[in-house]
């Protein structure tokens, strides 16, 4: 038996005809390409040739998921999208969890490709083998939030028993940083993949929870590497804080190392008006009644919904924030009190962008504001630092393309150019347009040059997990020019290949022996952590090669002069990145093994990795 | 899908000094009914006081559903949660959820329904199916006041929670313990707390969203 652990069929919708039609997810395939990033990589390179722009209709839009979802493995219920996004114009690779990888295998397929443009608004409704494109008329300008609801009353489904993945206004408007959000709070968010949705005008996927079985090779082993990784992520010291309380206790950790961006990178420094206790871990989560809210499987003490307890928004119920919630919805743009931010963060959610991308785009206005780049007249209105009710007005000025939110909607970056001046400097992008997470990177260094890097519209590594399984240093100085890119590139290849699981990077932080018991177990495969590595370095590779055939070289791998600019004060201040920048590069590429001129993976990685043709196509038939 | 069952008997038959210690109630379901009356007593006694039953505890569920998947590889060999005879039932749109399975309730009016004696009690003390008895007519699906008896459309029989054999995989996954195997008088876990999230608007989080 070779379905272990898929589905073993790939969902095709075209929506210029309407048709659709399963096609096999060959058992060959699988164990080379895994699923989510890795599948989406495939197709990707295979079926949009570089003359196949994000607004093409030709354009793949990739919903996958993997091996490990459906399975009872933590938090496997994962979302990889993978497309040519709009930001950058390259490679996709953005996650959300949520149930839809769990739903979706119970239903039959391992994931869903759109093709061609609709020439209506539609949603794609899939109940077991009866897959259908409705018209989605009555859903058009609803949030992602009431879109769930709205299908929730048509189809008569609650709780998990119905999965929506949808667009709000913003993806509908075509704002460049929309983004893909499902099952109330889980957004798949980068490089505008909610744009190229909208764009094939598909307003949401509504998936029932089927009613098929998804088998293990050895369910009684996988159980148990279940159970280790559990274990690992509540024991280590690197995952506990995690387990308890996801990503909150990320606002003080930090903070105190000067990795907080506050009011868009002009300082580092706390304000000490605002209570530190209130911003620590066990202080946001119990500022709020709240519920835990889980993903699929999922034992972790992360993800919840809580209810605003004062100001204008009292007794609201939103979604918990991650820490990238509280930075891009709260720090970034001068606001500090919990209650607000988290209104906030849920509205973005709602609208459907990128709260990232959003937190710099509104830092930067407020910032032109106050020094007179943008004008009252320019925006319409006056925004202050911190001011949540100007931001929310900003968010819906992008979402409805109205007077300056038109060009705003055009992210951070192109709206910055059209400025140009001082008002350019400010801006925090990368040249390639890839988002930089909610940190202020000038002091992690590892994530900005990881950033600028980046093939899939964000960072390729992430995050050291368990280095030392790679024989690399536990701990690296952040801010140490020869280790850290040692580290970033010596570990590219975990994180896309955890990506193609279809399981959540937070429970996949175990060591790398256990995380692939979890695997040998669910597929029947004899994988081990090189083979996890070699296929992940695959992936990365390869969306690199797209990248690279459209046109975006390492020319664009800078950050912004802001981005890059040196701390004036905090923790690391006047300490500069950009007089190490090269040689960071250098040492990247060198260990990356791609070429430092033209930035291509060199002929000898490429045929390591078996990617012969993309050899070929990068390099010529005869190197 | 036969086999599931097969599996099942395979699985007690191992636990031969319980399965003797319960032969009347269990070995040939046929020879339980005799017994319908005073079963309860009977199971009593030779379980040596209260049974175990599952504990729900609806405030500690986070809806991830964990448990349906293990009920259902129990049932089926597969992980396929439309097999589950646990379901999590959600309350509150996305705020608040609790399991809920078959409480192996005193009066057992899907045992008395059954037309072919086809249900008896387990030397774990669930009421169970046997499968090779079962005519699929699903009258012990309408008789229970829980909704937990099943239907299976694949075998044509009824199916419901038979406690793993003393075992339940779904107490053993579930990581807030939500669900917990022991010794309880009680056996209407989710009614209150039901009753509890209707009183909306009670709850801040009632009928929000």
């Amino acid at each position: 038996m070779t379905d272990y652990a898929y589905a073993g069929e790939i969902l095709r919708v075209d929506l210029s005809s309407g048709k659709t039609w399963g096609e096999k997810f060959e058992a060959a395939d699988r164990r080379k390409w895994v699923g989510g990033a890795g599948l989406g990589a495939k197709i990707l390179w295979e079926e949009v040739p570089p003359e196949v722009g994000w607004d093409h209709p030709e354009n793949r839009l990739v919903l996958a998921t993997g091996p490990l979802a459906g399975l009872p493995v933590w938090g496997t219920g994962g979302l990889t999208v993978v497309t040519r996004g709009a930001m950058t114009g390259g490679a996709t690779n953005t996650q959300a969890n949520g149930f839809f990888g769990a739903n979706i295998k119970y239903c039959g397929y391992d994931a869903i490709v759109f093709q061609g443009e609709s020439p209506d608004w539609v949603y794609l409704h899939i109940r077991d083998d009866g897959v259908e494109l409705r018209d989605a008329a009555e859903l058009l300008g609803k949030d992602t939030w009431e879109t769930q609801q709205s299908l929730e009353k048509t189809l008569n489904l609650s709780g998990h028993n119905l999965s929506v993945y949808s667009i709000g206004p913003a993806g509908e408007n075509l704002v460049r940083f929309a983004a893909i959000q499902g099952d109330y709070g889980h957004v798949a968010s980068k490089n505008g993949c909610g744009t190229v949705m909208g764009k094939k005008k598909v307003k949401a996927v509504a998936i029932e929870r089927g009613t098929k079985g998804v088998a293990a090779a050895h369910p009684k082993a996988l159980f148990a590497a279940a159970d280790d990784i559990a274990h690992s992520l509540q024991t280590d010291p690197s995952t506990k804080g995690l387990y308890l309380y996801g990503t909150l206790g990320g606002v003080r950790n930090l903070q105190g190392m000067g990795a907080l961006p506050i009011r868009n990178y002009t300082t580092n420094v706390w304000p000490e008006e605002v209570e530190t206790q209130k911003w620590e871990a066990n202080g946001l989560r119990e500022g709020f009644d709240h519920r835990g809210h889980q993903c699929s499987a999922c034992g972790m003490h992360h993800c919840h919904m809580q209810v605003i307890s004062s100001g204008p928004y009292k007794g609201q119920v939103v979604d918990e924030p991650e820490y990238e919630g509280w930075s891009g919805a709260g720090w970034t743009i001068g606001a500090t009190d919990p209650q607000q931010v988290t209104w906030m963060n849920t509205q973005l959610d709602r609208a459907c962008v990128d709260v990232n991308e959003f937190g710099w785009l509104c830092g930067w206005v407020m910032e032109c504001q106050q020094k007179g780049y943008i004008t009252d007249e320019d925006l319409g209105f006056r925004l202050e630092w911190g001011d949540i009710d100007g931001a929310n007005r900003l968010l819906e000025m992008i979402c409805k393309r109205e007077g300056m939110g038109d060009l705003l909607a055009e992210g951070t970056k192109l709206a910055a150019e059209k400025l140009g001046g001082e008002a350019q400097d400010c801006a925090i992008y990368t040249e390639v347009n890839n988002s930089p997470r909610g940190h202020d990177h000038r002091s992690r260094w590892e994530e900005m040059i990881d950033t600028c890097t980046g093939s899939g519209g964000t960072m390729d590594t992430a995050p050291p997990v368990f280095p030392t399984d790679y024989g690399l240093p536990a701990r690296v100085h952040p801010q140490d020019a020869e280790a850290v890119p040692k580290h970033v590139g010596g570990l590219r290849g975990r994180r896309a290949y955890e990506d193609s699981l279809g399981a959540c990077v937070f429970t996949t932080r175990a060591p790398m022996d256990v995380l692939c018991r979890s695997i040998q177990a669910a597929t029947g495969w004899d994988v081990d952590k090189d083979e996890a590595m070699q296929t992940g370095r695959r992936i990365n590779a390869l969306m690199r090669a797209f990248n690279l055939r459209c046109g975006i070289g390492p020319e664009v791998e800078k950050p912004s002069r802001r981005y890059g600019s040196t701390p004036v004060d905090g923790p690391i201040a006047g300490v500069s990145i950009m007089d190490q920048w090269e040689k960071m590069l250098d040492i990247w590429y060198e260990t990356a093994g791609y070429d430092r001129e033209t930035g291509r993976p060199r002929p000898e990685l490429l045929r390591e990795l078996d990617l012969e043709d993309v050899a070929e196509a990068l390099w010529g038939a005869n190197v | 899908m036969t086999l599931r069952k097969a599996k099942k008997w395979e699985f007690r038959l191992t636990g031969v000094g319980r399965l003797c210690e319960n032969a009347r109630v269990f070995i040939l379901p046929k020879m339980c009914f005799p017994l319908r009356d005073g079963v309860r007593e009977a199971l009593s006694k030779n379980c040596g006081g209260a049974m175990k039953i599952l504990k729900i505890i609806p405030e500690k569920c986070t809806g991830c559903m964990r448990c349906e998947l293990a009920c259902s590889y129990e049932q089926t060999g597969t992980f396929q949660p439309s097999k589950a005879v646990i379901r999590v039932s959600s309350f509150e749109g996305h705020t608040s959820y609790a399991p809920y399975t078959c409480p192996q309730c005193d009066e057992a009016w899907c045992l008395t329904a059954c037309p072919v004696e086809a249900i008896g009690i387990s030397p774990a003390g669930a009421k169970d199916v046997a499968d090779d008895i079962c005519v699929g007519c699903k009258l012990c699906t309408i008789a229970c006041p829980y909704g937990t008896m099943f239907y299976d459309i694949d075998t044509h029989k009824a199916f419901k929670c038979d406690l793993c054999g003393g075992n339940p995989a779904c107490a053993s996954v579930c990581p807030t313990d939500a669900i917990v195997y022991g010794e309880a008088d009680k056996t209407d876990w989710v009614g209150p707390f039901a009753a509890e999230r209707a009183k909306s608007p009670a709850g801040p989080l009632a009928g929000v969203i």
